[in-house]
C-alpha cells in the first residue's frame, strides 16, 4: 500500500512538474522560418502543440545547421482524399488479405489495400501494408507528369544543366475514374511511359515499363528503352526498376521516393509514428514555361541560393503525422536501407532517405505535394517537386512538373511502347 | 535548280565552317504556353519547336596509307562541319517533322592527295578512260561528303497522323524505319541502305542511314489479337542515289583499302535502273509485332533492294574485264550500260524474318534473336586471283542470318565508380549460304578476292560506361570475324558540359589477318595504267589476291575522330 501511494505521488509529482513546462513553452509563430541562425531558439518552441525539435526527422536538423535548409511554417491543415478512395478502402477490410508467408496482399480491387486506422505499431507486417497502399493508385488512375524537368543542381556551382521529359503512368488496376476499375486481362498493375525531349543528345530517349500485377513479385517488370539514335527499342534486363533514371542520382525506385511493392525489398519495418515539417501545400505553379531555361522557370525550387537545390523560400511547409517506415532492399540495389516519412491517413511520402551499401548516409528525398483535382473532379494530393539529393557528391537532381491527376482523353493504349516511340520520333 | 541548291549550300557552308558552331543561339524553341492547364505537355495541339546542333568532326589518320606518296600519320582525314535542325510540327490532328542537315567538308592535305592520285590513275582523266563514263566524283570530289542537293538538306520530311479512332497510324513522307534486333550489322533492318562514305563507327547510325519516301501504316490490334501489323510501301518517288548503301566507290577515304584514289565510278557505274533493280520499282513490307508472355516477337516479310552492290559485268570481256583477268562476264538479268568494267546495281531481294527477345531473371539477362531468311540473294563470283575478283557475275544463293546477342547491365559502380550500370553486349552474327559449293566462287563484294565462306560469323562486344552523373561516357567496343580473321576495336568516351557541349574523342583501330590486298607501288607510279606509252605503270587495282575479306578492307585505317557538338 505504501508502495502504491508513493509510486502514485511520484506519478502526480511528475505531472505537476511536466505541465507547467508543457504550457510555458512558447509557441512559434505561423510564418517563422527556421534556419541555422533561430535553430537552437526555436528548437525547443511549440508549434501547434508539438515541439518543433521533434518535428525535424532524420537528417533536417544536419542539413539545417549545416547546409542552410530553411523551413518557412505554416499551420497544418487537413487534406481529404476523393470519396471513391476512401469508400473502396473500407470495402478493402472486406476482401483483402495479407499473407505473412509470402509478405503479399490479395483481393484488392481499388482505394487502399489497409486502411490505416487499423494498423497498430506493433503488427510485424504493418511496413508491408503500409507500402502496399502506397503501390495502388494513390493520386489518380492516370498520373501526367507535365512539364517534368530534372535539372541537375551542384551544391556549389548551382543549375548545370536541365532535361526535359515527358511521362505518364497508367493504372490497369484500382482506377476510380468513372471508368472501369480493371482494365485489360489483369495480369498488369501499372504502364509508364518516360521520354527525354530535351536537350538534343538524349531527345527521343525514353521508355517504357510495364510492371506486373504479381503480388510476389516474381514475375519481373518488362521494360524497353527507346534509343533514337539507332530507331529502335531494346529490351532492357527485368532489374532495371532499381537504376538510375538517365544520369540523373534518382532511381527509378526512388519514383514517390519509394516505388517498389513491398515483395521486391528483402524486409519492411514500422519504425514509428510522429509530426513532421513537410511540404503538403506546394505551390500551384511548380513549372513556369514563360521563363524557360532560367531558373526562374522552377519557382519552387531555390536554385539562387546555395546549396541551390532547397525548397524555395516561398514553400511553405506544416506539421504532418507521419509513419516512419525502413526498408531494406534486394543486395544488389544500391542502397542497403530506405526510410520514407508517409502521411499517416493515407500513402503520400513527403520525405526520405537512403544509406549506401556500407550503411553510410547517402541520400535525402525531400518531396513538395499539393492539392489536385483531377480532370474529372478526382481529389488527390501529389508530389510536383522531388529533391533528390546525393550528399556524398552534394549534388541534386531536383524534379519539377505541374503534374495533373487524371487528365482527359488518355487511355491504356496512349502509354504504350508504340505511344513511346512515336513520342520519341 | 542544281545551280539553285549549290548557291545556298554554299552560303550555309561558309556561315557553318566559320564560327557557326560558336554562334548558334542557346535556344530556338519556341515558347511553349506557360500554364497549367494546357494539354499533353508535349506536342500540345498547335505548336512548333525547333532544335538541333552544330557540330564540327575532325578526324586524324593514325597509319600511313599505302595508296599515297605522302605520310599520312597524323593528317587529317576529315574536316567536317554539320548543321542539323530538327522540326517537330503540331497542327491539330496532323502531326510533322522536318529533319534537315547541312554538312560541309574542308578538302584537307590527305583528300587533296585522293583527288590528286585520281588525276594520275586511269579513273582520273588519263589513258583510254579520260571522262568516259560516270565520273560522278571527277572534278567534283567533295560532292560525295557536302550537301548538294535539297533532299540531301531535308534529311526526312513526314506526316503523321491517325485513322479509325487511332486504330490506324500513319506516317507519310520522307522517313527512316528500322526493322530488326541486329547491332553492327544488318538481317532485318534492310529498309534502307547506308551512306558509308564518310561516316565514323558507332556513331549513331541515323545519321548514315538513308530516309525514304513510305507510306507507313501501323495497324493496331491489340484488342483483337494481341499485336500490331506495320507494313509500308516504298512507291519508288525516291532518287536513284537513296536506294542501296554507298560503299565509297567513289574512291574517297572509305573506300575500301587499297583503293583510295580510284574512282571506280569512272570506269562503273550505278544503274538504279536495272530490271532487277530498279528504284521505280515499289518496294514494300510487312511485320507482325506481338508478344507470348514476356517474350516479344515480330514476323516480317520484306521486299527491298540488296544492301551491298552487286556488280553487274560487262559481258564477256566486252569492255576492259580481260585486260584485267577477267576471263568471262556474265550478265545479271539486263545488260550492263556502262561499255567498260560494267554497273553497280541493288537487285530485289526478299527477307523473310523472324525476330524475338525477353528477359531471363536466372542470369539477369536479355536475349535477342533474328533469323533472316533471303532466298536468292545475289552474290558476285569468279576471278577470284584477278585484277577484278568477283567481276564473272552474280550468283543467287538462299541466305539464312541469324544473330544471337546477350545484353546484361554490370554494377561497377564500387569498383571503378560509374553512376549507374554499364550495358554491356556481346553479339553473334552469322551468315549461312545454304547450298555453299566452293566451285561456286562467291565473295562478300567485287573486288576483293576472298572467297565467301560457308559461314561469316562476327563476334562484336561493347560496353558503355557512366561517370559523374553521364557526364564522362566511355565506350568501348570490339569485334572479330570469326570466318576470316581480323577485327575491330573502338575506344572513346563522350564529355557533357552542361546543355550545350559536347565533345566526344574516339579511336576506331583495325586489324586484319595480314592477307589484305597490297596497292601497287607507293602512289607516285600510278601514270597511265593501259594507257599506252607507259611500260612502268603501276595497275591502281592493287596486287591481284585471292584473300582480302572483310577486315582485310580497312587495314591502315586506324584513326582518331574528335566531334564537338553545340547543342540547341
Amino acid at each position: 500500500m505504501y508502495k502504491k501511494i508513493l509510486a502514485t505521488s511520484v506519478v502526480s509529482l511528475g505531472l505537476l512538474v511536466g505541465a507547467p513546462l508543457s504550457a510555458v513553452a512558447e509557441e512559434m509563430p505561423e510564418g517563422t522560418i527556421i534556419n541555422a541562425a533561430n535553430l537552437d531558439q526555436v528548437i525547443d518552441m511549440t508549434f501547434e502543440g508539438k515541439r518543433v525539435g521533434d518535428m525535424l526527422p532524420g537528417k533536417y536538423e544536419w542539413m539545417i545547421r549545416n547546409h542552410h535548409l530553411a523551413i518557412p511554417v505554416r499551420h497544418s491543415e487537413p487534406i481529404p482524399m476523393d470519396e471513391k478512395y476512401m469508400d473502396w478502402t473500407q470495402k478493402s477490410k472486406e476482401t483483402v488479405k495479407y499473407n505473412p508467408a509470402d509478405r503479399t496482399a490479395t483481393g484488392w480491387t481499388a482505394g487502399m489495400f489497409f486502411d490505416p486506422q487499423d494498423i497498430k505499431m506493433d503488427d510485424p507486417h504493418a511496413g508491408d501494408k503500409l507500402i502496399w497502399n502506397l503501390r495502388g493508385p494513390t493520386y489518380g488512375a492516370t498520373m501526367d507528369l507535365r512539364h517534368i524537368s530534372w535539372v541537375f543542381l551542384d551544391a556549389t556551382k548551382g543549375m548545370e544543366r536541365i532535361q526535359r521529359w515527358w511521362a505518364q503512368r497508367y493504372y490497369m488496376e484500382g482506377r476510380l475514374d468513372g471508368g472501369p476499375i480493371s482494365e485489360g486481362d489483369g495480369t498488369i498493375m501499372q504502364k509508364t511511359v518516360l521520354v527525354a525531349t530535351y536537350p538534343q543528345d538524349i531527345k527521343g530517349l525514353g521508355i517504357f515499363q510495364i510492371r506486373y500485377n504479381d503480388p510476389t513479385s516474381k514475375t519481373p517488370d518488362d521494360t524497353w528503352a527507346y534509343l533514337k539514335s539507332v530507331r529502335r527499342a531494346r529490351r532492357l534486363t527485368g532489374s532495371s526498376w532499381m537504376d538510375p533514371i538517365g544520369g540523373t542520382v534518382q532511381l527509378y525506385d526512388d519514383w514517390d521516393i519509394w516505388d517498389a511493392v513491398p515483395t521486391k525489398y528483402q524486409d519492411t519495418k514500422l519504425i514509428g509514428r510522429q509530426w513532421i515539417f513537410a511540404v503538403a501545400h506546394a505551390p500551384l505553379m511548380t513549372v513556369d514555361l514563360t521563363y524557360k531555361n532560367t531558373i526562374k522557370e522552377f519557382p519552387a525550387v531555390g536554385m539562387d541560393i546555395p546549396p541551390h537545390f532547397f525548397p524555395a523560400p516561398q514553400v511553405m511547409w506544416e506539421p504532418r503525422e507521419v509513419w516512419v517506415i525502413e526498408g531494406t532492399p534486394p543486395e544488389e540495389h544500391p542502397y542497403s536501407k530506405k526510410t520514407v516519412w508517409m502521411e499517416v491517413d493515407y500513402p503520400r511520402p513527403y520525405y526520405g532517405e537512403s544509406l549506401d551499401q556500407n550503411g553510410k548516409f547517402w541520400k535525402s528525398f525531400i518531396f513538395q505535394n499539393r492539392r489536385d483535382v483531377g480532370d474529372d473532379g478526382y481529389l488527390s494530393t501529389m508530389p510536383v517537386v522531388g529533391h533528390i539529393i546525393d550528399w556524398k557528391a552534394e549534388f541534386s537532381t531536383t524534379w519539377s512538373s505541374n503534374m495533373k491527376a487524371n487528365p482527359a482523353g488518355v487511355e491504356a493504349d496512349d502509354v504504350t511502347l508504340k505511344k513511346l516511340i512515336s513520342i520519341a520520333k | 535548280m542544281k545551280k539553285y541548291n549549290s548557291n545556298i549550300m554554299k552560303t550555309a557552308g561558309f556561315l557553318l565552317c566559320f564560327g557557326g558552331t560558336v554562334a548558334t543561339s542557346s535556344v530556338m524553341a519556341a515558347e511553349e504556353p506557360s500554364c497549367d492547364t494546357c494539354k499533353g505537355g508535349f506536342g500540345e495541339d498547335w505548336s512548333f519547336s525547333v532544335s538541333g546542333y552544330a557540330r564540327t568532326y575532325l578526324g586524324v589518320s593514325l597509319e600511313d596509307h599505302e595508296e599515297t606518296s605522302d605520310n599520312d600519320t597524323w593528317n587529317a582525314t576529315m574536316a567536317r562541319a554539320t548543321l542539323y535542325l530538327d522540326t517537330d510540327i503540331y497542327t491539330g490532328p496532323v502531326s510533322w517533322k522536318i529533319v534537315s542537315r547541312f554538312d560541309r567538308e574542308y578538302q584537307t592535305d590527305y583528300l587533296d592527295n585522293l583527288a590528286d592520285e585520281m588525276s594520275r590513275n586511269p579513273s582520273g582523266n588519263g589513258g583510254l578512260f579520260p571522262g568516259v563514263i560516270g565520273s560522278s566524283s571527277r572534278g567534283q570530289f567533295m560532292d560525295q561528303y557536302n550537301t548538294d542537293h535539297i533532299q540531301e538538306l531535308f534529311r526526312e520530311y513526314y506526316a503523321d497522323f491517325a485513322l479509325f479512332d487511332g486504330k490506324l497510324n500513319m506516317r507519310i513522307g520522307k522517313q527512316q524505319l528500322v526493322w530488326g534486333e541486329s547491332d553492327f550489322f544488318q538481317a532485318m533492318d534492310l529498309v534502307h541502305g547506308f551512306d558509308f562514305r564518310w561516316r565514323l563507327f558507332f556513331e549513331n547510325n541515323e545519321d548514315w542511314r538513308k530516309p525514304l519516301f513510305l507510306v507507313n501504316f501501323d495497324l493496331d490490334l491489340a484488342d483483337e489479337l494481341g499485336g500490331s501489323l506495320n507494313f509500308f510501301v516504298r512507291p519508288g518517288l525516291d532518287r536513284d542515289d537513296d536506294v542501296g548503301s554507298n560503299f565509297n566507290i567513289e574512291g574517297g577515304r572509305w573506300i575500301p583499302h587499297p583503293y583510295r584514289g580510284v574512282d571506280f565510278t569512272a570506269f562503273t557505274q550505278y544503274n538504279a535502273d536495272h530490271t532487277d533493280g530498279s528504284q521505280d520499282d515499289p518496294t514494300f513490307g510487312v511485320r507482325w509485332n506481338s508478344d507470348i508472355g514476356s517474350i516479344g516477337y515480330s514476323v516480317a516479310y520484306l521486299r527491298t533492294f540488296n544492301p551491298a552492290p552487286i556488280m553487274n559485268p560487262t559481258p564477256n570481256g566486252g569492255g576492259f574485264t580481260t585486260a584485267f583477268g577477267v576471263p568471262n562476264g556474265n550478265s545479271f538479268g539486263e545488260v550492263a550500260q556502262s561499255g567498260l568494267l560494267g554497273d553497280w546495281i541493288y537487285p530485289h531481294i526478299n527477307v523473310f524474318g523472324v525476330s524475338a527477345n525477353g528477359y531471363a531473371p536466372f542470369i539477369d539477362s536479355t536475349l535477342s534473336a533474328e533469323v533472316a531468311f533471303i532466298p536468292n540473294k545475289p552474290f558476285n563470283y569468279g576471278a577470284l586471283g584477278s585484277s577484278l575478283p568477283g567481276w564473272e557475275g552474280v550468283r543467287t544463293k538462299d541466305t539464312l542470318v541469324t544473330m544471337f546477342r546477350i545484353d546484361k547491365e554490370f554494377k561497377l559502380g564500387k569498383y571503378i565508380g560509374t553512376n549507374r550500370p554499364s550495358l554491356s553486349s556481346v553479339q553473334l552474327f552469322d551468315t549461312w549460304i545454304l547450298d555453299h559449293n566452293d566451285s561456286d566462287e562467291i565473295v562478300e563484294f567485287a573486288s576483293f578476292g576472298a572467297q565467301k565462306r560457308e559461314h561469316t560469323t562476327y563476334l562484336t562486344l561493347f560496353s558503355l560506361l557512366n561517370f559523374k552523373r553521364d557526364t564522362i561516357n566511355p565506350v568501348f567496343v570490339i569485334g572479330t570475324d570469326l570466318s576470316n580473321g581480323g577485327g575491330f576495336g573502338i575506344a572513346g568516351v563522350e564529355f557533357v558540359f552542361g546543355d550545350d557541349w559536347r565533345v566526344k574523342i574516339e579511336a576506331d583501330l583495325w586489324w586484319s589477318d595480314g592477307d589484305e590486298k597490297r596497292a601497287n607501288g607507293d602512289g607516285n607510279g600510278q601514270t597511265d595504267f593501259l594507257g599506252g606509252g607507259c611500260n612502268t605503270c603501276n595497275n591502281p587495282l592493287g596486287v591481284a589476291e585471292n584473300s582480302a575479306s572483310l577486315f582485310d578492307w580497312f587495314a591502315d585505317d586506324n584513326q582518331l575522330v574528335l566531334k564537338v557538338t553545340r547543342q540547341f
